[in-house]
């Protein structure tokens, strides 16, 4: 039988440089207690305004290179997850990671364009990739610099999006975490409440948003836990995508799960596909048997899989 | 059918606090005491316990308990 491919590592990057919310926040009438209760972020990481999609990208994915050796000569496709690629998008982003990186010529390389769902699409598109065509390493990058489009006039934006990028390495040696079943879905009708507008600025219906995340994420977190054969007693953490404290833990109370549901303390922000795999890099998770990872955002889209811990005989 | 005490209760549970039962019907809960996010909350709340059907564009709008009831009112009739 052959092996199945699971992810083997992961690795982020934040940008050092980091914008305090609070002055800004007040000049929109909103208090302390809004940014600690409601959004969970009084920072938020920046990146160097020379800095490209690209550079977050490399930066994020180097490290796994230097802990596998290897690595470069055995990769096999590289993924970059993004909506905000480098320049207009033409080439796309992960034909100039390829070459940042250095790597060889027979390595596939391209985007997906998908926001806060994209690290789960993701992981379900590089492993079917991976093993249709028999390919022993992959890389999934996600790197989402939401700073290249942020109105800082705009509340409902401009104090929750932060700048990161992380890198999954996916394998059939060495495998952290094996993938269950995925589920998928879209709601097409609400495309505009998270878009770019004609001025390039980010818009977002941020009540509307809230209330699909509050009712279809649980719908979607029940589904994955039941198309894997398992019920929510067999799940020790469920990694929401931390769109807001407030969402993580609105839908955490609805699912009656809100003591598995954390939401990530941090001076980063809401770094929108890469907010999951950032969560799974913490070393807190590793004693975890079975997690479950879901993402929810532009489309709007969503994606959940189970996430089974190899080194504990799950 | 939705009652005051259904509605009130709503608002309770969402920002645990006991100034909701002295507030009258024509109070505007969305001027200082709910925040938009709150405000969500509680109708959602509303119709999750109470079979409330709410139009996600007329959200805005619900913003008094005697609204809340007179809307709920004209959807179940």
């Amino acid at each position: 039988m052959k092996e199945q491919v699971g992810i083997c590592a992961l690795s982020a990057y934040v940008p050092p440089e980091r914008m305090s919310l609070d002055k800004l926040a007040a000049s929109f009438g909103v208090n302390e207690v809004f940014l600690s209760k409601k959004t969970g972020y009084r920072k938020v990481a920046r990146k160097a305004q020379e800095e490209e999609t690209s550079d977050l990208a490399k930066m994020a994915a180097e490290p796994l290179f230097q802990t596998h050796p290897q690595l470069r000569e055995r990769l096999g496709a590289l993924i970059v997850v993004t909506q905000n690629p480098d320049g207009y998008g033409l080439p796309h982003t992960a034909a100039i990671l390829h070459a940042k990186l250095q790597l060889p010529h027979s390595v596939a390389a391209f985007d997906i364009a998908l926001g806060c769902s994209g690290w789960v699409y993701g992981l379900s598109v590089l492993k079917s990739f991976m093993e249709a065509n028999e390919i022993g390493y992959g890389l999934l990058v996600t790197a989402d610099p939401y700073s290249k489009v942020i109105d800082r006039t705009d509340k409902n934006t401009a104090l929750l999006f932060g700048d990161a990028a992380t890198a999954t390495l996916l394998g059939t040696n060495d495998v952290r975490w094996r993938m269950g079943k995925f589920v998928f879905g879209t709601d097409g009708t609400r495309w505009t409440y998270i878009r770019v507008g004609d001025d390039r600025k980010l818009k977002m219906n941020g009540i509307g948003v809230f209330t699909f995340s509050a009712t279809k994420v649980g719908e979607c977190v029940k589904s994955v836990v039941e198309a894997n054969g398992l019920s929510t007693q067999d799940i020790d953490r469920v990694l929401l995508h931390q769109g807001s404290r407030y969402i993580v833990d609105t839908v955490g109370s609805r699912l009656g799960m809100a003591g598995k549901t954390p939401f990530f303390e941090n001076d980063v922000g809401n770094t929108v596909s890469s907010t999951i795999p950032m969560m799974l890099c913490d070393p807190r998770f590793n004693a975890d048997r079975r997690i479950v990872a879901c993402g929810f955002g532009v489309g709007l889209s969503w994606a959940a899989t189970v996430l089974s811990n190899a080194n504990q005989g799950v | 059918m939705l009652t005051e005490t259904d509605v009130r209760d709503a608002l309770h549970n969402t920002i645990n606090s006991d100034d909701v039962f002295s507030w009258s019907k024509d109070f505007n809960f969305r001027e200082g005491a709910l925040d938009s996010l709150d405000h969500a909350t509680f109708l959602l709340a509303l119709a999750e316990q109470h079979d409330f059907k709410f139009a996600e564009q007329d959200m805005p709008k619900l913003n008094t308990i005697q609204v809340v009831l007179d809307y709920a009112a004209q959807v179940t009739s």
